[in-house]
């Protein structure tokens, strides 16, 4: 029964943080404007050197 | 000093459109390139070298809180100009001439390049005024009010040249991932004065450095300007910050995506850098703030690329309607889902008809299992809970910047509120 109940709760909780998720969502692309670009021209010859991956 | 037109005599402009400057008065259009250099004009026009203010007042007077300012005189009416110790060309208070100070720019403060304004004042507006009226949630106000104050200002930038490497280790679940990179920067632009927010001239870029031009007087004319006034030491560790924010965006994009169940996190960095500062830079931007109910409303436009940055506050009501209702929505979904498979009846050994096996099974007695289970899906509700909030805090915390009273003083205190 516990966790039923705490399903529930949770779904409703769940449901409260995605409405305030979408109108943001929908508030930035209508409201807001500009935002910092991830990458600039002055960045030049980004290069990876080395890559290392291993299975532990 | 305002450049006159050589043909009435009447103060020149600056027009991003022809690239020139043109009359206000008879429209004579002139390049500047074909000018005398405004550092030429200093060494003759600068008999008398700045006058530090400690030099001429009583002993007594500094004593007090005191602020940096220059007297400037008005070459066109002669009349003289207090303005602040980092201001660099402003208004005639009196006549309205577009009059340049060079005393203040011939000092070792003087730019080497500028790039100069590609959007016009018409275009700035036009960008802002689309975006205003795209949007969904905007405020008729907003919509319908023209802009107060409309100024175009030369941000001060320091650029520099340099390279940044590190070796970073990413874990996801068992999985590591080591990258070694490096990468070299050109014309980093960091901004160089301290009252204007760094998130906004953050997102006000890029500013593609390479149309920048070697600086001269001609560009400030009708234009406003700052100087720079954040200690070198500061701006050097700002470079180095922006860099690392960029090339660790860059690794990232390098390592394989993961997913949702075993998160990528970064465990160990080792990076090592060197910058240099490799000049100073005036970049444009238009400050174009609304009014509403007494607070300013700063948007900023990209002199460049006519980028438009800020937040317009949205119709709370609106805003209020579509929480509730999407909230109300979806709750009532999951209580159906609930309902429809039985799930609560199970659970509170209702007899409604419905029944399901996994409701059973759920509404069994308590084990440990249960309860980790019960908590893990709780963390993961407060988990969505914070996201949407965090979210929300997010578009919040923008529009706080362009109401910012930083922003706003910023422009303001270029305007010598000359309209």
């Amino acid at each position: 029964m516990i966790l039923i109940i705490t399903l529930y709760a949770a779904s409703i909780v769940a449901s409260l943080g995605l409405s305030f998720l979408f109108v943001s969502i929908l508030l930035e692309r209508s409201n807001s404007y500009g935002s910092q670009e991830e990458s600039s021209p002055s960045m030049k010859r980004f290069k990876v050197m080395d890559v290392n991956q291993t299975k532990l | 000093m305002a450049k006159n037109c050589p043909g009435c005599g009447a103060p020149m402009e600056y027009d991003p459109s022809f690239d020139s400057l043109v009359c206000q008065s008879c429209g004579n259009i002139i390049d500047p390139k074909s000018l005398p250099d405004g550092n030429e004009f200093y060494l003759n026009y600068g008999a008398e070298e700045p006058v530090d203010i400690k030099d001429v007042v009583e002993e007594e007077e500094l004593t007090g809180e005191m602020y940096d300012c220059h007297i400037y005189t008005c070459s066109q009416c002669g009349g003289e100009v207090i303005v602040s110790g980092t201001e660099v060309s402003t208004r005639c208070i009196y006549c309205g001439s577009t009059a340049v100070v060079f005393n203040r720019i011939a000092q070792e403060c003087r730019p080497q390049y500028i790039v100069p304004f590609k959007v016009t004042k018409e275009e700035a507006l036009k960008n802002v005024r689309d975006k205003l009226l795209s949007g969904f949630f905007v405020p008729s106000f907003f919509k319908k009010t023209e802009p107060s104050v409309v100024r175009g200002i030369y941000i001060p930038y320091y650029l520099y040249e340099g390279w940044y490497k590190d070796t970073q280790r990413f874990q996801a679940g068992e999985t590591p991932y080591i990258y070694d990179c490096e990468c070299d920067f050109e014309d980093l632009p960091v901004e160089a004065c301290k009252v204007l927010a760094d998130k906004t001239t953050a997102m006000l870029e890029p500013y593609y450095l390479n149309e920048k031009v070697d600086f001269d007087t001609s560009y400030l004319m009708g234009f406003y300007s700052n100087i720079r006034d954040l200690e070198p030491r500061v701006a050097l560790g700002n470079a180095n910050l922006k860099a690392r924010a960029m090339f660790d965006k860059e690794v990232l994009k390098q390592v394989p995506k993961t997913s949702f169940l075993r998160p990528l996190k970064r465990v160990t960095s080792v990076p090592k850098s060197e910058f240099a500062r490799s000049s100073y830079a005036l970049l444009p931007a238009w400050f174009i703030t609304i009014n509403k109910d007494s607070t300013p409303y700063t948007f900023l436009v990209n002199g460049q690329t006519g980028k438009v940055v800020g937040t317009v506050p949205w119709n709370r009501f609106l805003i209020g309607a579509m929480i509730t209702v999407s909230f109300a929505t979806l709750a009532f979904l999951s209580t159906m889902i609930f309902v429809k498979s039985g799930l609560i009846s199970d659970a509170f050994g209702w007899s409604t008809g419905i029944s399901s096996k996994f409701g059973r099974k759920l509404s069994q007695s308590l084990d440990s299992s249960e309860i980790y289970a019960s908590l893990g899906i709780g963390i993961a509700a407060l988990g969505v809970l914070g996201a949407g909030f965090a979210k929300f805090k997010k578009v919040l915390d923008n529009l706080n910047l362009s109401r910012s009273i930083v922003t706003f003083i910023f422009s303001k205190k270029r305007q010598g509120d000359a309209k």
